[in-house]
């Protein structure tokens, strides 16, 4: 595979990261440049939950074929790895065949890199590393730790702040004064000269910025708090 | 919405100048045997325009440099012009220059080094800009 | 002879003064003495025989005396009255009449014996003394000063009006025959007497003091009969024991004089010196504490001294001559500037004020000094500070001008002056606007107007031409003086800031410069990572899908991965021996000389003769001018313009490349222009970069990549460029501009 000559997490790319695809690639640089195929991001829910990576803000490269549906990917409750992120808060070198867990076996490595995380909100998540010749060593573990933090850091800052953040952007208020007058998404993009993606993903920002779930509730709520007229 | 073709192949464009890119970039889906894409090739950004005006192109691979223009900001505009309203992703063998920062503003959705290229983050990229954004409640039809 | 009883009788009763008559019964006269023929005027014969009755002057005394008397009896008595006696004459005069019966011895009453005493000559003594009283009691009443006479018990004999006027609210005990003590005891019961104190002690003590004085009288003394009147109380004794006394009012006088008193303290206490000189002699009359402290001389001393002695800043002729004019009236008041000398010989400046004081009997100066020495030494400070400042402004580099609001100017220094080249006064009651270029005013004026109280003080920078038009930059600090927040003074410094702002331009163009070539470096270092690590990357990738394949037994694509792999290297040697060429040339010390610009196209010329001759090409040069550069740069610099038209010709047409020139007044032009495919205007700066294509249907990077950089870079290290000519179409025409 390729290794990334410089530390790609570290740089300057970490302060122009603003979208899902830059921290995926953050984080796989941060994997990477340690040795390791695979990462794994996502928020710990309750005990009784799995991790799933379908959650929105999840980010991961785990094979679809890891998991026993490829279109849900979760690691469940029961596996030693969500087990420990439920309860621990320090970065940890799990031995997955001594506590196995089925997922991350399917790698084919014997250990993996468990970093829980924690977002100023108060929201838990974890990252997981998996899928190389991971050995004992403190020192690596803690500047992992570190790295996947302040990778964290920013990733919460550009993207998972913007959950509870209540104003909207100008391009949010754009699309949603366009949404209003009957445009879809297909529509704003070209009138925007943005994906229709990207367009998707600003609603979808906006309806959870406004506590809402469908466009409908989203053009009456931004009405009725006078953000369009 | 953007069109879920879960049995039906992605149509990825690239643009690149060098065709050695394309043999390289073929060689990695390869690898990638999870996602299933149809990679389409051009050398110039005229020619691509004319493709994605044709349609069917889900996504585009935009190299930055394309000559004889100099960078993504003259390109990229051009195939949104064009009316194609895909995600757009800029692959550069060097990211790191400042004008990179901007690459929203140029209606590119992302920026992806070459050498950071591998199938893993082809299936990312799949997947991130091929699923639904937004709830099912959530449909144009409900407007 | 012995004295007989009866010539005794008869010697008195002749040689009697008074009148001495014997009437009968019937009040016939039988005898009278020679006095009373005398005193009535009757000859004796006529008395004898008369009828008493016609010697009274009024009959109703007569018949009064006759009731009395007659008739004669043993009983009657003697009769003792004064009435009015009548002479021969008619005339009548006032008299005592004592009348006695005259008896015989048996008791029979023979008639009667009359004594005339006249008292006119009394009654003339009385009359005149009681005239002398009313006068004096009319005199004592007409003098304002109260008068008063204690008799030798104390009881008041006399006062006036006055007296009783001064002490009115004593006036009921004022009586005569009361005491001193009554009187002083119902006045101080009745408020009379201001000095007396409140309480019954103190008016008790100051009675008896009072009282001490009244019996013991000495000098005059005063005495406050209420806050407004003051009495001089003057009392003695008189040979009788009397208590005499006289009150005299002296209210206005001791007001004058506690007046008069105060100035005195005042005079004497100012800390100005002031002396009173008398006109006729000149001498000193009177010098207050100021001046005997300040001259060191007593009293005494100065009243011996002459006043010229204590003048030692004029000669004598030299005062005479100043204060001639006071000392003939001709002029009141003279204020002069002389030098005094204290008793121990030091001295020191003073400024005297004289006035000639001449409504009095004896004119007199009256002299004002103060020491000026401090004043002087401030004065003296104030000027070498003015000296200094002036000095200052005129050796200071800076303009310095005041002006009013409306840059009306009130002040400029020298140096202002000299630059604008105009007298310093004649710039004064100019506008300064008037010594700045006419486009800059509106700029200025607005400036000027944006002061405010709030914010008086700004700076700006203004091009100044001076008188021989070389232009300056002048940074001007501009003070706003306000007063009540209206504008009253402009204050404004300008400072040649001609050098610093070049070294700023300077600075600003080499930073500009610098920022360039940064942007140059930066582009430079990217593109080659980038064109770099493209290749690099590619031929590791291909390396890997050679070994993946050689795995899998795969070998239909091997020769097209190892052909890319192989043409990658290739470029990456080109690119870096591009590199190490620009780098060597780029950063070269340049060693200019004065050369001629056609052996420089020669010997570029000659460099590319192998490829000119295939290409058939054809080189046009009339460009026979001197140029200062580098031989071997600018060589270099030709040789790679010709490379390119060669390189872009037109396909089948021979490349004609024409070289031209031209000496401007600081620099030469030169054009190199050919008939080639020539380049898209819109990448007209493009090509001057590293590494850049401009032809889709080139090799990858065939040539070198940096021909154009080089260019620029060789004529921009001559301080000269190269740019695109967009408006020619026949080809490529580039120009090159260069240091004459």
């Amino acid at each position: 595979m390729l290794v990334s000559e410089t530390a790609l997490h570290l740089g300057p790319e970490l302060e122009r990261a603003v979208n899902r695809v830059d921290f995926f690639r953050l984080f796989k640089s941060l994997a990477g440049s340690n040795g390791f195929s695979y990462f794994g991001l996502t928020e710990i829910a309750g005990e009784e939950h799995g991790l799933s990576f379908q959650h929105v803000h999840a980010l991961h490269n785990f094979p679809g074929a890891w998991f026993d549906d490829p279109k849900d990917p979760v690691i469940g409750a029961a596996d030693p790895v969500a087990r420990y992120l439920h309860k621990a808060s320090a970065p940890y070198l799990m031995d997955i065949r001594q506590t196995p867990s089925p997922v991350l076996l399917s790698s084919g490595a014997s250990a993996a890199v468990i970093v829980p995380l924690h977002a100023a909100t108060g929201k838990r998540y974890g990252l997981i590393m998996v899928g190389g010749d991971a050995k004992e060593d403190h020192q690596a573990l803690a500047l992992i730790a570190l790295d996947a933090a302040l990778i964290f850091q920013r990733y919460f800052e550009v993207l998972l702040s913007l959950d509870s953040i209540s104003g909207l952007s100008d391009r949010e208020i754009q699309i949603v004064r366009w949404t209003s007058e009957g445009k879809t998404s297909a529509e704003i993009a070209i009138i925007l000269a943005l994906s229709e993606h990207t367009v998707n993903s600003y609603i979808a920002a906006v309806l959870r910025k406004l506590q809402v779930v469908n466009r409908a509730q989203m053009v009456a709520s931004a009405i009725r708090s006078g953000l369009i007229a | 919405m953007s069109k879920r073709l879960d049995d039906k192949q992605l149509r990825v464009l690239l643009i690149d100048d060098d065709p050695a890119e394309h043999i390289l970039l073929q060689r990695k889906l390869k690898k990638a045997d999870e996602i299933s894409i149809e990679l389409d090739y051009v050398a110039d950004i005229g020619s691509a325009v004319d493709i994605v005006k044709a349609g069917g192109v889900d996504m585009v691979f935009l190299d930055n440099r394309l000559v004889p223009n100099n960078d993504f900001r003259e390109t990229a505009p051009l195939l949104r012009q064009a009316g194609f309203v895909g995600p757009i992703g800029i692959v550069s063998s060097d990211i790191s220059g400042k004008y990179f920062e901007e690459f929203r503003d140029y209606g590119v959705d992302f920026k992806i080094g070459k050498d950071e290229i591998d199938a893993s983050v082809i299936a990312f990229i799949v997947t991130e800009y091929t699923r639904d954004q937004l709830s099912e409640t959530c449909s144009e039809d409900y407007l | 002879m012995p004295l007989s009883p009866e010539n005794m009788l008869k010697a008195l009763y002749d040689t009697l003064p008074d009148p001495v008559l014997v009437v009968d019964a019937s009040r016939r006269i039988l005898a009278a003495n020679p006095a009373t023929a005398e005193k009535f005027g009757f000859a004796a014969h006529e008395l004898v025989g008369m009828n008493a009755v016609g010697l009274y002057a009024s009959s109703k005394d007569a018949e009064e005396i006759g009731n009395a008397l007659y008739p004669l009896s043993r009983e009657a008595k003697s009769i003792h009255r004064r009435l009015d006696l009548r002479r021969k004459d008619g005339s009548v005069f006032p008299s005592e009449l004592t009348v006695s019966p005259i008896q015989l011895a048996d008791g029979e009453a023979l008639g009667s014996v009359a004594l005339v005493r006249d008292l006119s000559e009394i009654y003339r003594e009385q009359e005149q003394r009681l005239r002398a009283e009313a006068i004096l009691n009319t005199a004592l009443d007409t003098i304002s000063e109260g008068f008063v006479v204690y008799d030798d018990q104390d009881r008041l004999m006399l006062c006036n009006d006055a007296y009783r006027e001064i002490y009115s609210l004593s006036a009921p005990a004022i009586k005569i025959g009361n005491t001193f003590e009554y009187v002083l005891r119902y006045g101080l019961g009745h408020g009379q007497y201001a000095d007396a104190g409140d309480t019954a002690e103190a008016q008790e003590e100051w009675l008896q003091q009072r009282l001490e004085r009244h019996n013991n009288p000495g000098e005059p003394f005063i005495q406050h009969i209420n806050p407004d009147r003051t009495m001089l109380v003057e009392e003695r004794i008189t040979d009788e024991n009397f208590r005499v006394g006289v009150r005299t009012d002296v209210t206005a006088l001791s007001k004058i004089r506690s007046e008069a008193e105060q100035l005195g303290l005042i005079i004497q206490g100012v800390k100005q010196e002031v002396y009173l000189i008398s006109v006729k002699d000149g001498r000193i009359i009177n010098a207050n504490k100021s001046a005997r402290d300040n001259l060191q001389y007593s009293m005494e001393e100065l009243r011996a001294l002459n006043p010229l002695d204590l003048n030692v800043g004029h000669s004598p002729m030299e005062i005479a001559e100043r204060i001639a004019p006071i000392v003939s009236g001709e002029s009141k008041v003279i204020v002069t500037e002389t030098c005094h000398r204290r008793k121990d010989g030091s001295t020191y400046d003073c400024r005297v004020r004289l006035e000639l004081m001449d409504n009095v009997p004896d004119p007199v100066i009256l002299a004002f000094a103060d020491d000026i020495t401090e004043r002087r030494e401030i004065e003296r400070a104030l000027a070498r500070k003015e000296h200094e400042f002036q000095t200052l402004v005129r050796n200071l580099p800076d303009f310095i001008s005041r002006a009013t609001p409306d840059s009306t100017l009130t002040y400029v220094n020298d140096n202002y002056a000299r630059f604008v080249g105009l007298p310093a006064d004649k710039m004064i009651g100019r506008k300064f606007l008037d010594f700045v270029p006419e486009e800059h005013r509106p700029e200025l004026i607005a400036y000027i107007s944006s002061l405010t109280p709030q914010k008086p003080l700004k700076s700006t920078e203004q091009l100044m031409v001076n008188s021989s038009g070389e232009q300056f930059w002048y940074q001007w600090s501009n003070l706003m003086v306000f007063e009540d927040g209206e504008p009253v003074e402009l204050v404004s410094v300008g400072r040649d800031i001609s050098e610093i702002r070049e070294a700023q331009t300077r600075i600003a163009s080499q930073s500009r410069a610098l920022e360039l070539r940064n942007d140059a470096l930066e582009q430079f270092s990217g593109i080659v990572s980038h064109d770099l690590k493209a290749p690099l990357r590619q031929i590791r990738l291909f390396a890997d899908m050679i070994a993946d394949d050689v795995e899998s037994g795969k070998t239909d694509e091997l020769a097209t991965f190892s052909g890319y792999i192989s043409d990658r290297s290739e470029a990456m040697e080109r690119m870096i021996s591009s590199l190490l060429a620009y780098s060597q040339l780029a950063y070269q010390r340049i060693n200019p000389e004065v050369v001629r610009l056609s052996d420089v196209v020669t010997a570029a010329w000659e460099n590319l003769a192998v490829n000119a001759g295939e290409a058939g090409a054809e080189l046009v040069s009339d460009a026979d001018v001197a140029v200062r550069a580098d031989l071997h740069l600018l060589t270099q610099l030709f040789q790679n313009l010709f490379g390119n038209s060669i390189k872009y010709r037109q396909q089948g047409q021979p490349a004609v490349i024409r070289v031209t020139a031209r000496t401007g007044q600081d620099s030469v032009t030169i054009a190199v222009e050919d008939n080639g495919i020539g380049v898209d205007p819109a990448h007209s700066e493009r090509i001057f970069g590293v590494f850049q294509r401009l032809h889709m249907d080139e090799k990858l990077y065939s040539g070198t990549g940096i021909g154009l950089a080089l260019c620029r870079r060789i004529a921009e290290s001559h301080d000269g460029g190269i740019v695109l000519d967009t408006s020619y179409r026949d080809g490529a025409r580039f120009i090159v501009t260069l240091p004459a």
